[in-house]
């Protein structure tokens, strides 16, 4: 059974696609993840400068869902080059995740991972910006475009997929921003806004106070978000992201109208081997169901488009 | 649950920086953790930090915490009736084998995990288990009748000679190492000394495993902050015990 596919023009071997945030600071950990049957990976997000992030407790889970607020560690754009280069030896895209404080550090990161041999770019745009008032970039369709505009001057040729918020009164407006600027792709979505509480010491969790959920909280967001974007835009390449645990839980978002999903949050549970499972559970849904290849399930016409 | 809360019921001063602290569950305790396994202690409006665990009864958990700066500033300065969270035990500990020789090195506030060893070696047939506890010098040495009173041989090393070996620990072991035989070297300490220990059991073909430190935070395999670097490995899942095969795939990317 074949269950290769197309994201825009980079072809893999399977939709299933490592997420951002996981575990992808290393070259050797982004590796381990494509070994492991991830058919490509996105790192984790690269700024220019080293960030430190928050000290812990930034990770809180529960049956259904995860929150964090890791604040975006890392160790600056022109250590990370060196690690592109390495996880590349698979023959496997991988896709970085660039972030920025201003758009032209969004900019400028782009440029160096793209001459590093990235074979796209994911744009973080859950970002805080400075020059706001504490505001995202992810949340305004004019800053979007803007940072789409600039990162994808500075890449060439190279796909740029825009990464979306859901914590929007409009998914379709964020991703016709995006599109129109330029983005080759989209990602949907990023972490929804959250706080938890320990009732018995009576504090937040998180040290920052409030994180971002994902999880099988996310998951059903998620998939209105794509089915929205996928109804306003549709010819745009698309993610799924938020609570891949099951391959159930991936056909939801293919029957919304994603091309490929990322897996993040279940690898907390089911570990690496999770990337293996979502493969062999989906050939056997597409032969138990009679279909040729997952393109010819993933392309069928469906009424509620 | 998240977080299993505990109550601070002692806390005793063993050397100038580190404590033994002891807590007491007020609902559920945490399930059984192996020697090597650690667990995130939370202290509220503080921070989290890892932990290994170095005793455990039904309702109880006994920590030795050293005070390396951070909120382990803080944890050391707990107070009897304070209130905490726990969660875990995270990650893989020690291989504990029938009838096998160890040789343990223990650098300073290395010692619980290899001190929990030693109690679980107690009960296991054909062991025999010699501890070694290094410091800068006696007044930094701690828990040495515990190790006795759990049946091992303890052998101290200090770098000004006030007590026992003068020297460093795996200078010790060297010497042990090469008056007798050895199926096993176990070590728990600053990473220096876990690097000479792993080149000691390399050169002496002894089995080796280290108890690692890195920078753990979610402790659940998400961040990867505590990646052992160059081996695809995450301390808080794979670790923080890793033998010589587990590290040494990792010089050649594997």
């Amino acid at each position: 059974m074949n269950i290769s596919c197309w994201v825009g023009n980079l072809i893999l071997q399977s939709p299933f696609v490592l997420a951002s945030g996981i575990a992808g600071n290393e070259y050797s950990l982004l590796l381990r993840a494509l070994r492991s049957g991830a058919s490509a990976v996105v790192t984790k997000t690269i700024f220019k400068d080293e960030r430190n992030g928050y000290p812990p407790p930034i990770y809180y889970e529960s049956p259904n869902y995860s929150i964090n607020a890791v604040g975006l560690p890392g160790k600056g754009v022109d250590r990370f080059l060196e690690h592109i280069r390495r996880a590349k030896t698979l023959e496997k895209p991988v896709i970085v995740s660039v972030g920025g404080t201003s758009i032209e550090e969004y900019g400028s990161v782009a440029a160096a991972v793209a001459k590093s041999g990235a074979d796209g770019v994911e744009i973080n745009l859950s970002c805080p910006h400075v020059e706001g008032t504490g505001t995202e970039f992810g949340s305004d369709p004019e800053l979007i475009r803007r940072v789409v505009e600039e990162v994808k001057s500075a890449v060439g040729d190279k796909p740029v997929f825009a990464k979306l918020t859901p914590n929007t009164h409009s998914i379709e407006g964020l991703g016709l921003a995006a599109v129109e600027a330029g983005a080759d792709g989209l990602s949907a979505v990023n972490t929804l806004r959250g706080m938890v509480f320990d009732s018995v010491l009576e504090e937040p969790v998180l040290s920052n106070v409030y994180g971002g959920v994902s999880g099988r909280a996310l998951h059903p967001v998620a998939v209105y978000c794509v089915y929205a974007l996928r109804k306003a835009l549709p010819h745009t390449p698309i993610f799924g992201v938020g609570g891949v645990y099951e391959v159930s839980d991936a056909l939801d978002f293919f029957l919304a109208g994603a091309d490929a999903v990322q897996v993040g949050t279940s690898i907390s549970q089911r570990g690496y081997g999770v990337f293996e499972e979502l493969k062999k559970d989906l050939v056997d849904y597409l032969e138990r169901k009679g279909y040729a290849s997952f393109e010819e399930f993933v392309r069928k016409k469906r009424r509620w488009f | 649950m998240w977080y299993h809360h505990y109550r601070v019921s002692s806390n005793t001063q063993l050397t100038s920086n580190i404590h033994r602290v002891v807590l007491e569950s007020t609902d559920t305790p945490i399930s059984k953790a192996k020697a090597g396994e650690f667990v995130m202690l939370y202290i509220p409006a503080v921070g989290e930090l890892p932990l290994s665990v170095f005793k455990q009864k039904e309702e109880e958990l006994h920590f030795v915490i050293e005070d390396y700066g951070g909120p382990s500033s803080r944890a050391v300065n707990l107070h009897k009736g304070e209130m905490v969270g726990v969660r875990g035990p995270y990650g893989r500990g020690f291989t504990l084998k029938q009838n096998t020789n160890y040789l343990l090195l223990a650098g300073g506030s290395g010692a619980p995990p290899l001190l929990k060893f030693v109690e679980e070696a107690q009960s296991t047939p054909g062991v025999s288990v010699t501890y070694l506890l290094g410091a800068r010098s006696a007044s930094e040495l701690f828990l040495l009748d515990e190790a006795r009173s759990m049946g091992a041989r303890v052998m101290v090393s200090t770098d000004d000679g006030s007590m026992g070996y003068k020297g460093l620990i795996t200078q010790l072991a060297e010497k042990l190492l090469s008056e007798a035989t050895y199926d096993a070297l176990y070590a728990c300490g600053p990473e220096q000394m876990l690097l000479a220990a792993m080149s000691l059991a390399k050169r002496f073909g002894v089995y080796f495993e280290g108890s690692f430190v890195r920078d753990v935070r979610c402790a659940v395999g998400v961040c990867g902050l505590c990646v052992m670097e160059g081996t695809g490995r995450l301390l808080c899942v794979d670790g923080p015990v890793f033998s010589l095969h587990e590290l040494e795939a990792a010089q050649h990317g594997g």
